[in-house]
């Protein structure tokens, strides 16, 4: 079988998912406007935080001046300096990458183990789909936060198990979401046409149906990197994030609460990073389900399908 | 609707086995001796020794596993390791002070959250919706814990109305339940403004309208009883996310319920009560599952004929 022969028989994404129109169409979108810029002002943080505050001896993680801690604003610290003496605001420049990272790392990993396990759990269906369907229902029982709470304690606190623990509260969602694309991909003609053709099982699967499933996934991507770093930041916060003396926003706000009385705020800013970070994915999330959903964009009046 | 139920509860039974063994394994990939690791370092060996006879650690992982389920089935949830009471106790002491706050938020949630989504329905793409969808898109994205710490800050620090924390008195609850709730509102006042804003466009509801009825109770009797349904859905996904928020909730206030529990038995690397206390949580969360699906089935008779 040669893809000359294949090829045809399988239908492009739909215009609305191609990746470059779905941008454009974003962009045109009042709240997912505002979501990708802010996102792109985070990402930039990201990027150039290092270059941006090189010059800062507390853009070195290990320095401390006791001498100067807990400095109102001033035109050498902006936003002040914390307990122990270091640039608040280079502190939160440098933990964009920490939270971002950490975000980006337990979303990716939760992609990786849930893509595969829903696509062969969707397409093949039988006792494939029965083990995975009931691995994923014990994983969702679970309130999330606690489960990955729970698996952080246990491990011990660090990057690496902190990124595990946040992806195995993420991956049970993109397992349902591809599995029920899937499942109805499956039954769409070109997969009948390409199996008649004798194209192989995993060909189709992988050729066909998988290019096909995707949309969701990509809609759902950024609103589970907010969820990444709610709870990475919630688990930072509780001092089981990332060792001292990394920059990561929880961590930074769990330890900014003794000083609640005396220097508010510490807590302010570490908080208002991670809102921002969140309000930008919900954003985008708002417009993404506004433009993918012809219904709700619509404003003429389309009678609601009766759930059954 | 009885067979319904039954079905449910069948369903729910091999969750609770699947969530048992995970709580189970917990335990287990401890890296390390999980005894030594939780008889801390001035332990002797006989107390390492004793400790693992106590929480089922000895053998092959088979037989601790057997010995775990049907620990687990009479009701024994291993013992403390920090404090040698059963861990059961200790759950059963704390359960209380974490109903409480979990309830009474949900119940804020729910009111608050679906007045606020029936108005933003009512006045659709005015600016009353503006500002209450800019609202509720903030409340989805403040984590818990920074939002406690605002509360504290405003109530506690400058004005000095409600205490920072603790469960002395009636007050000391307000603040724990309004930053655990603030999600949810949230959550469910976008659910409801878009369930509203579907309903209401429905044609029963011109002919409602033509029958002369007041406006309130053309709101109620007929647009939020038929928007009920995905509210209620909402609601219950929302739990979850509102168990989680409870421990970081109940950390930020001192709340003597059992996410304080779990985190102090984290710091002090007493694992028995944290599998103990992971394992309740998670068996909450079940049974408020089933009831809303069975609450929703009471609600749309369809559904229990799918």
């Amino acid at each position: 079988m040669t893809d000359a022969v294949v090829d045809p028989v399988s239908i492009p994404v739909p215009r609305s998912a191609r990746p470059d129109r779905l941008l454009r169409r974003l962009w045109r979108h009042r709240s997912s406007r505002l979501g990708l810029i802010l996102l792109g002002l985070i990402l930039a943080l990201v990027v150039l935080g290092p270059w941006l505050t090189g010059g800062s001896p507390s853009s070195d993680m290990a320095y401390q001046n006791l001498a100067a801690s807990l400095q109102p604003p001033s035109a050498a610290h902006w936003l002040g300096t914390d307990q122990l003496g270091r640039d608040e605001l280079v502190r939160l420049v440098l933990g964009a990458r920490y939270t971002i990272i950490i975000g980006l790392g337990a979303v990716a990993t939760g992609v990786l183990v849930g893509l595969p396990l829903g696509a062969l759990s969707g397409f093949y269906r039988g006792w494939v789909d029965l083990v995975v369907q009931r691995l994923v229902d014990v994983v969702l029982a679970f309130p999330s936060f606690l489960l990955a709470l729970a698996l952080v304690a246990v491990l011990g606190p660090g990057l690496r198990n902190l990124i595990i623990g946040v992806a195995l509260t993420s991956f049970p969602r993109f397992v349902r979401l591809i599995r029920a694309q899937v499942l109805s991909v499956r039954e769409r003609p070109f997969v009948e046409a390409a199996l008649a053709l004798g194209v192989s099982r995993g060909r189709i699967l992988w050729r066909h149906v998988l290019p096909n499933s995707m949309t969701p996934v990509i809609v759902q991507t950024p609103l589970e990197l907010g969820s990444a770093v709610l709870t990475a930041a919630g688990l930072g916060f509780l001092g089981l994030g990332v060792r001292q003396p990394t920059p990561e926003w929880g961590t930074m706000l769990g330890e900014s609460r003794d000083f609640i009385f005396s220097n508010p705020a510490l807590v302010t800013y570490p908080g208002l990073c991670i809102v921002l970070v969140i309000l930008a994915v919900n954003l985008l999330g708002d417009g993404a389900r506004d433009v993918l959903d012809p219904r709700l964009r619509s404003r003429i009046k389309i009678p609601r399908r009766r759930r059954t | 609707m009885l067979s319904y139920v039954a079905r449910r509860l069948l369903i729910a039974v091999p969750t609770l086995f699947g969530v048992a063994t995970v709580s189970f394994l917990l335990m287990r990939i401890i890296p390390g001796d999980p005894a030594r690791v939780m008889a801390g370092p001035q332990a002797t060996a006989e107390d390492v020794e004793r400790l693992r006879q106590q929480l089922g650690l000895g053998g092959s992982i088979w037989s601790q596993y057997v010995e775990y389920i049907t620990r687990l089935m009479q009701g024994d949830l291993m013992v403390s390791a920090r404090t040698g009471t059963p861990v059961i106790d200790e759950i059963a002491a704390r359960a209380q002070a974490t109903v409480t706050l979990a309830v009474l938020a949900i119940v804020v949630a729910v009111v608050v959250g679906c007045t606020l989504g029936v108005l933003a329905a009512l006045r659709r793409d005015s600016v009353v919706d503006l500002i209450l969808s800019g609202v509720s898109v903030f409340g989805v994205s403040m984590p818990v814990y920074w939002v406690g710490l605002l509360l504290i800050m405003l109530f506690s620090v400058q004005l000095g109305w409600l205490p920072a924390g603790g469960s002395d008195s009636w007050a000391s609850v307000v603040l724990p339940t309004v930053a655990l709730s603030f999600f949810a509102v949230g959550f469910i006042s976008r659910q409801t403004r878009s369930a509203m804003v579907e309903t209401m466009e429905l044609d029963f509801i011109r002919s409602v309208r033509a029958k002369g009825i007041s406006r309130s109770a053309l709101v109620i009797r007929h647009g939020l009883r038929n928007a009920a349904l995905p509210i209620m859905t909402v609601v219950g996904l929302q739990f979850g996310q509102l168990l989680g928020g409870a421990v970081l909730t109940e950390t930020i206030f001192a709340w003597p319920g059992l996410g304080r529990l779990l985190i102090d038995s984290i710091s002090a690397r007493d694992f028995a009560t944290v599998q103990g206390t992971v394992f309740v949580f998670a068996a909450a969360l079940i049974l408020v599952n089933l009831l809303t699906d069975i609450l929703y089935a009471y609600a749309d008779p369809r559904i229990r004929y799918d």
